[in-house]
């Protein structure tokens, strides 16, 4: 059910403004969505600044050198810092995206980071990924076989293993459900691009053995058809996949099999 | 909630049968604009414009319920208001034959 205003006690208030670095030349300011479960107030909007000239050229960067230097109760999730992990998931300057592969440079002015949208706040920028994971866990994202197991391992093509390009690069790092308003409208009953592209991973995927149950399991009004090929996923990803092709294909798989 | 493959297969077959049927009913509509009634009536009760008519109306109103539905279902979904688009469209289809009919009948006659 659609909700066009955020609760009240979810609405973002002014926040402290940390000082400038007197001696720094070149600064840029940002601004952080701040929300603690524990002081029972209402999440509120940080200003901080950054002296560039000693900050590494990511936002993720960026987030560090806060945490090191001005507030260490900022929280947020990271680890490989190279776009692999999918940790660093948050929405910087209007778009979701991982902060370790998004530089400082690419924006103009002021830069606003808020968590992913649409998922309840655990603290600061830290998302409660719960439902996404279990989405994730209920299209069965592993080989289902039924054949004897082979002597060495399951054996595929060349051909068959480039099926799985553009599928198989996904890191989960929800960029795209979260960024999907069919994913924010039906969020507990469509399964949101990112497990539906998993979701075809393991359909096309050569060596398994159970595509129609697969398929019969996605043919549902909410689970798949709530895609109604917006595209923001395709343009949120920061790994360049297409989920939106994903979820295409296994409406035109469904139709052969009808 | 099952058969989502149907609805939307659906949907696509019907906007498809639309195009050429809209593009038939523009160009029926703008020819006979204007006219009086017994003219349109007659242009009508041709067996071609009848029965193109009839897909035509056909086509639109199951077209706009299953619209409709997907509306409804993304933004309220309550099986009243599903169940009323329903009953909504029904009677539109039910008012657009029987005026058709007349009109069919006018033209013959």
């Amino acid at each position: 059910m659609v909700e066009l205003r955020l609760p009240k006690n979810s609405r973002v208030m002014e926040g402290i403004t940390w000082e400038k670095p007197s001696d720094a030349e070149n600064v840029q300011e940002v601004r952080i969505y701040r929300y603690n479960p524990e002081d029972w107030e209402n999440p509120r909007l940080d200003t901080f600044f950054v002296d560039l000239d000693k900050c590494g050229p990511m936002i993720l960067d960026a987030l560090i050198k806060i945490k090191n230097e001005i507030d260490p109760t900022l929280t947020f999730r990271r680890s490989c810092r190279e776009g692999i992990c999918g940790s660093c998931s948050m929405n910087i300057g209007g778009v979701n995206t991982l902060a370790c592969l998004k530089g400082i440079k690419e924006f103009k002015g002021p830069i606003n980071i808020y968590p992913l949208p649409h998922l309840p706040v655990i603290k600061d920028l830290v998302p409660d990924l719960k439902q996404f994971y279990k989405q994730h866990a209920s299209i069965k994202p592993w080989l289902e076989t039924f054949t004897d197991e082979p002597n060495e391992e399951w054996l595929q093509s060349e051909a068959d293993r480039k099926e799985l390009d553009g599928l198989y690069e996904c890191v989960m790092c929800a960029c795209c459900s979260t960024s999907c308003p069919s994913y924010w409208w039906n969020g507990d009953k469509y399964l949101g691009p990112a497990a539906l592209l998993h979701a075809y991973r393991w359909i096309i995927d050569s060596r398994d053995q159970d595509r129609k149950a697969r398929l019969d399991e996605l043919n549902d009004s909410f689970k798949l058809y709530r895609c109604h090929t917006i595209m923001n996923c395709a343009k949120a990803c920061p790994k360049g996949l297409n989920p939106a092709k994903a979820i295409a294909e296994i409406k035109k798989l469904q139709l052969q099999n009808s | 909630m099952s058969d989502g493959i149907k609805h939307w297969k659906y949907s696509r077959v019907s906007s498809i049968l639309l195009i050429p049927l809209t593009i038939w009913f523009v160009a029926f509509f703008s020819k006979n604009f204007g006219m009086p009634f017994e003219q349109v009536a007659s242009s009508l009760s041709t067996p071609l414009n009848s029965l193109l008519m009839l897909t035509f109306i056909t086509a639109t109103i199951f077209h706009l319920q299953q619209g409709l539905q997907v509306i409804i279902e993304d933004y309220v979904y309550r099986r009243l208001w599903i169940n009323l688009n329903i009953v909504f469209c029904g009677l539109l289809f039910i008012i657009s034959i029987i005026s058709l009919g007349k009109l069919v009948l006018v033209g013959v006659l």
